[in-house]
């Protein structure tokens, strides 16, 4: 399993948010996407998502462009925004009904991703009742229907509690062990820290960030 | 997911919210159905009885000038509109202009009708009015009509036969028995216009009877309201379930339609079994308009099949405007406030014709007006084509637009 982002190119009017942004990444990676906020952090992952059309470049999943092949990257890659993208109104067995076939939410609910992420316990809690972690949870829950081998993610636990934190981590490193991609925009120096390659995003510019402990550092870069 | 799957989720959405829109719905349209019906039959216009007052100030020594002003307030064209009051003094006149007791004084100067004598056109009647826009305007028109046409052209004829008779050889005697069988003639001439003609009053709009009207418009009023009752559809931010939708491959387009779907079944479902409450009522003659006085049945199915094309048309229009605006308080004001604007523009309240010549014209063309052309085709059974057309283009419009609107939102995450 491998990936590659060449020369993602995003221009809003004129004030040019990504320039030639590159990377790539392996199985069981993590790659960590930092910038101050209005960076163009989120931009990036949502053109990686399919969301936004980049002006130029490619993202290729294994030998395919995932940005002109739309079956590759509703086949492969799983998006989860920043915030919560459920409906309040339905139950978290509605919300995951919307997205997945019945057979293999069962599957996922007794003994898959779902489980890891505990969803199996508030299924039939209304989502506009749920706390925050939990609609996280859910969130991604609703975001992995696909079974992804890339999973993009925009900041996954702001505003999180330690303990649905830590849930929603388990997570994420059950997903890099069974060989899936990472690609996180992230604040949080305990995620940047799980990355196994980080990224400085600064003036539409992707640079190359070790990070070594040194908070001042990096505050200096960013 | 799937458009098919995303679909669901919209239609257990609407479900979910369903017993609160339709009680909502409910309790909307039995307040505007009974201050409707109360209103249309209470009205004045109903009855006939709201007449504009018309103040003469003029000299009431003049005999032929105080017949002309009666006869105003008594021919037929006249006398479903207007009442006149003559008064002595301009004192008298202004102030009942200023206690609203008149809405418009007419003052006819010293020498007027001598002016009509010798066809000299230098004294002018000036007209005061209370208000000046609006239906003020409309009635000033008709006063200025009824003057010009009844009064000052008959009793212009009738002063230059007078003046005719002056330069004959006949004694003064027979000149004034001839005067006075010329006055008779002409007296018995307005009398007898007045009394063969027989006045039905079919109603205030657009070919409609006045019951027709009324139903329309409360029916339309009901329609562009019936929106709001869904507004909790809208309320909440979505728009990160809209992005990770359009990353697993349902795009804007499709999340539209089907969310569009959804809303209109709502509304569809409120506004028949409202329909059908309506129906009864027609069934049992407590309510009821003239066009559906026979084959109610037949009549009420093709009113109803005409009603569902507007509520296409109109849901969509709200769907766009909820769509577009951000915000509790501006999705519920700023909709409302346009949408009773453009409802009084198109005659939903008032008959559109009443309404001055650019904002009768900007009206009928509003999506809204377009809307009141096709229900009135429903009432009446005239087919209206140019209606028809333009109803399916702002709705394709309205559709196109909400969807680009929301590739936007989606694009740059707007909540």
């Amino acid at each position: 399993m491998h990936i590659s982002v060449t020369d993602i190119k995003k221009r809003y009017g004129k004030k040019e948010v990504l320039k030639n942004i590159s990377f790539s990444a392996s199985g069981g990676e993590c790659i960590g996407i930092i910038g101050k906020n209005g960076s163009g952090k989120s931009t990036l992952i949502s053109i990686l998502a399919g969301i936004i059309r980049a002006d130029a470049g490619s993202f290729f999943v294994e030998d395919r462009d995932a940005l002109k092949e739309d079956t590759v990257r509703h086949d492969l890659v799983a998006y989860v925004p920043q915030g919560t993208p459920i409906i309040e109104e339905l139950s978290a067995r509605d919300n995951l009904r919307m997205w997945y076939r019945p057979e293999d939410l069962k599957k996922q609910l007794e003994s898959g991703f779902l489980k890891v992420l505990g969803i199996d316990e508030f299924l039939d809690v209304t989502a506009g009742k749920m706390s925050l972690g939990m609609k996280k949870r859910l969130s991604i829950g609703c975001a992995i229907n696909n079974n992804p081998k890339v999973l993009l993610l925009d900041e996954p636990t702001a505003a999180l509690d330690l303990v649905c934190k830590e849930a929603v981590y388990a997570y994420l490193r059950a997903f890099m062990e069974s060989g899936g991609v990472l690609i996180l925009a992230t604040h949080d120096i305990y995620e940047i820290s799980m990355c196994s390659g980080c990224y400085l995003l600064k003036e539409g510019i992707l640079e190359p960030y070790s990070y070594n402990n040194d908070m001042t550092d990096l505050l200096n870069r960013i | 997911m799937s458009t098919g799957t995303y679909f669901y989720g919209q239609i257990k959405r609407i479900v979910k919210l369903f017993p609160g829109i339709f009680t909502l719905s409910l309790v909307f349209a039995l307040v505007i159905g009974v201050a409707g019906v109360l209103n249309a039959r209470h009205t004045d216009y109903n009855k006939v009885t709201s007449k504009y007052n018309v103040g003469f100030l003029c000299g009431t020594d003049d005999a032929l000038l105080s017949m002309g002003l009666q006869f105003i307030g008594s021919i037929d064209d006249t006398q479903l509109i207007v009442n006149t009051f003559q008064y002595d003094t301009e004192e008298a006149g202004f102030d009942a202009l200023h206690n609203n007791e008149i809405k418009v004084l007419v003052v006819v100067p010293d020498g007027f009708m001598d002016a009509l004598m010798y066809s000299d056109d230098s004294p002018v009647i000036k007209l005061y009015a209370a208000s000046q826009k609006g239906i003020t305007t409309v009635i000033m028109e008709e006063v200025v009509n009824i003057f010009s046409d009844d009064m000052i052209y008959t009793e212009a004829g009738l002063y230059s036969l007078q003046e005719d008779l002056d330069y004959t050889s006949l004694s003064q005697e027979e000149k004034t028995k001839l005067n006075d069988k010329l006055f008779i003639t002409y007296m018995n001439a307005l009398l007898s216009r007045g009394l063969l003609t027989e006045i039905e009053h079919i109603g205030l709009g657009d070919g409609m009877s006045f019951m027709a009207f009324f139903f329309c418009g409360i029916v339309l009023f009901y329609t562009v309201m019936l929106s709001f009752c869904s507004i909790s559809f809208f309320l909440d931010s979505h728009t990160e379930f809209f992005m990770i939708a359009r990353s697993k491959g349902v795009k804007p387009s499709s999340q539209i339609l089907t969310e569009y779907a959804s809303f209109f079944i709502s509304n569809l479902i409120c506004s028949l079994f409202t329909l059908f409450c309506v129906y009864v009522l027609f069934a049992a003659k407590m309510v009821g308009i003239e066009e559906f006085s026979k084959d109610l049945f037949p009549r009420y199915i093709r009113f109803s099949g005409y009603f569902i094309l507007v509520l296409i048309e109109l849901t969509s229009f709200t769907f766009l405007l909820f769509e577009v605006m951000r915000g509790i308080i501006n999705k519920f004001l700023l909709p409302f406030l346009v949408l009773i604007g453009f409802s009084f523009l198109s005659g939903y309240f008032y008959p559109r014709s009443f309404l001055p010549d650019a904002a009768c014209t900007i009206g009928e063309y509003l999506p809204t007006g377009v809307a009141y052309d096709v229900i009135s085709s429903g009432v009446t059974g005239v087919f209206n084509a140019k209606s028809m057309l333009m109803l399916a283009a702002y709705t394709a419009v309205f559709l196109i637009l909400v969807t680009y609107a929301r590739r936007i939102r989606i694009e740059r995450g707007i909540d």
